[in-house]
């Protein structure tokens, strides 16, 4: 009986050191693990994360924070490095923070602008059919990158889109990690159908206009709201995340700002509350 | 008192629990009962573990792994177990795997087979069994194309050399695809792999660029290291589909996007297994998705400078 109450007790102290070890918030003093920036964003046409990396890297070089950002390409990879290294800072979007932001305690910090807009169009877009007489099957598939799980596709796609005259349950849903993908997937007749940013599509008309010449618009979808700059209010105090916020709110004219700018296709900043 | 103790241990266990993170957050986790998915692999290979990886975090389906160890007498031993799992579909990665599982499911058509990482499957007749579909191990040509015109929209010829007999009906999609990018293909067949030089040195001149497709007696090692020096020499855009052909020194390659094979691959299958499509619905897909690798060594060598935001769309460039 007694070495029972002894091992309750000695499991309380154990209980209680990892709980408070779990509440406490991870000090930011200089020397240690840097404290990590995520980005993901499948609909933005800048593929090089590289170069990405190296504009952010120079921006927050400035910042006398140790941060250190990392872009994801594929999905799985940020899911998983989200869980394993419960990053400070994220770039991603909305749906994610609906998703996991509760669980991250990810504070909305700010919203991109791109024309002035703090959201975009998606675009459903079929093959323009050279032979007019020609009967046209009814689509079988859609290529598109990821807007929330994979699960709720479909649902979210009618939700983008107003009386969509399509089966979609009837497709088979591809997902590619970026536009272009669908886009080329779609224009050389390996899937019928394709949902890409109208970002992606204007940058790839005006930049090779043959690649989307074969291509016709469908549908342009209610807006998506931008990626969106949070961050995690347990790792992070409120001073903190002033000074993280006002590195991108400076709008510099030149330098390495106008390059991250341009690379992200955003325009401006704007406080999200 | 003990009792007392019991309880408030058991309380605060309940608050730490509900303060880890959540199997739904740790990935998606396999709810029981749900169809199982059986992977097989030819061998121990990385690219099989890297697609098979991506594969195990997308489908959210149990998913039991065998392996071939790359002997084929090992099919029957590793056959049974893989039907005795019941599969709801086989995974079948690289040749010696989609092989083994066409033989042992074409009597029954059950269960459905989706391969990827296949060279040239049409070799093993993966196209006529009526469960089997599957992901091409190569970029399309097509969608090579397309992603060197994004890239160097300025393109308009581009020469190639092939064998008719190995890659003419290829040569065939690669032509209408050319044409609907607006580019003229140049083209030169050969029969035998020391050709290729002199084949080259007739359309040098008529062509901006040069595309080194994946024909069996173009592409051989030695063709590869000529070829190399005299792009540079001519100040062409020489185009590959390999990383590997980028490391070596030609402008840019066009290659696999191996994670996103592994994605392709468990929408495939989630359709087949639980949306009810089925593997003739589904045919042989190329992958979708691609990375573009740029030499930026190369790129200085023939003078030629890529804007900024031709090199945003390079996956990766290399410049040592």
């Amino acid at each position: 009986m007694l070495r029972i109450r002894l091992l309750i007790q000695k499991s309380w102290l154990a209980l209680i050191l990892w709980l408070l070890l779990r509440l406490a918030p991870i000090p930011a003093a200089a020397g240690e693990t840097p404290r990590y920036f995520f980005y993901y964003d499948p609909d933005s046409p800048q593929i090089n994360l590289a170069s990405l990396k190296e504009a952010m890297d120079d921006l927050l070089a400035g910042s006398q924070q140790d941060i250190l950002f990392q872009p994801f390409a594929h999905f799985p990879d940020f899911d998983r490095n989200v869980t394993a290294r419960q990053p400070a800072f994220l770039l991603l979007p909305p749906w994610y923070l609906d998703l996991r932001g509760a669980f991250l305690d990810l504070k909305p910090l700010l919203r991109p602008l791109r024309e002035g807009k703090s959201a975009y169009d998606k675009l459903l877009l079929a093959r323009q059919e050279q032979d007019n007489k020609k009967r046209i099957p009814a689509p079988r598939s859609l290529a598109t990158t990821l807007m929330g799980p994979r699960s709720s596709v479909r649902a979210k796609t009618w939700l983008l889109f107003d009386a969509l005259n399509l089966d979609l349950d009837r497709l088979n849903i591809v997902f590619v990690p970026k536009g272009t993908d669908a886009l080329f997937a779609l224009t050389l007749g390996q899937v019928d159908l394709a949902l890409v940013a109208a970002t992606t599509y204007d940058f790839l008309a005006q930049r090779t206009p043959s690649l989307v010449k074969g291509v016709k618009i469908l549908k342009r979808s209610k807006p998506v709201p931008l990626p969106i700059l949070c961050y995690a209010e347990t790792k992070v105090s409120k001073e903190e995340a002033k000074r993280f916020a006002a590195l991108f709110l400076q709008r510099r004219a030149s330098g390495p700002y106008r390059r991250l700018m341009e690379m992200l296709h955003f325009d401006g900043w704007e406080k999200a509350h | 008192m003990g009792r007392l103790f019991a309880i408030g241990f058991l309380a605060l266990l309940l608050v730490c629990l509900s303060l880890s993170p959540t199997p739904a957050f740790a990935g998606p986790q396999p709810l029981p009962g749900r169809p199982r998915i059986a992977a097989l692999l030819s061998d121990d290979v990385l690219a099989y573990h890297r697609v098979l990886e991506q594969f195990q975090a997308v489908i959210n389906l149990p998913v039991a792994t065998f392996n071939l160890d790359g002997k084929i007498d090992r099919a029957p031993e590793v056959m049974q177990k893989v039907m005795a799992a019941k599969p709801a579909c086989i995974l079948a990665l690289g040749a010696k795997a989609a092989v083994v599982a066409k033989t042992w499911t074409q009597d029954s058509g059950q269960p459905p087979v989706l391969f990827a990482l296949v060279l040239n499957w049409r070799r093993y007749g993966l196209d006529q069994a009526p469960n089997i579909a599957g992901i091409e191990a190569e970029v399309a040509h097509a969608t090579q194309l397309a992603n060197v015109k994004m890239l160097l929209p300025g393109i308009k010829r581009v020469g190639v050399i092939y064998n008719e007999e190995q890659s003419g009906a290829l040569m065939a999609e690669a032509r209408k695809a050319a044409a609907l990018l607006g580019l003229e293909l140049v083209e030169a067949t050969i029969d035998r792999p020391e050709e290729f030089a002199s084949a080259f040195r007739t359309m040098a001149d008529k062509v901006d660029a040069f595309w080194m497709m994946s024909d069996p007696v173009a592409y051989t090692l030695q063709n590869i290291a000529w070829l190399k020096d005299r792009c540079i020499r001519y100040r062409m855009v020489c185009i590959g589909q390999s990383a590997n052909i980028a490391r070596a020194g030609l402008l840019v390659a066009v290659d696999v996007d191996l994670v996103a094979v592994g994605a392709q691959a468990a929408d495939l299958a989630r359709a087949i297994v639980l949306h009810g499509k089925t593997p003739q619905e589904i045919g042989i897909m190329p992958p979708l998705s691609t990375r573009i690798i740029v030499n930026l060594r190369t790129a200085r060598a023939i003078d030629l400078a890529l804007e900024p935001k031709a090199l945003d769309l390079a996956t990766l460039v290399l410049d040592r």
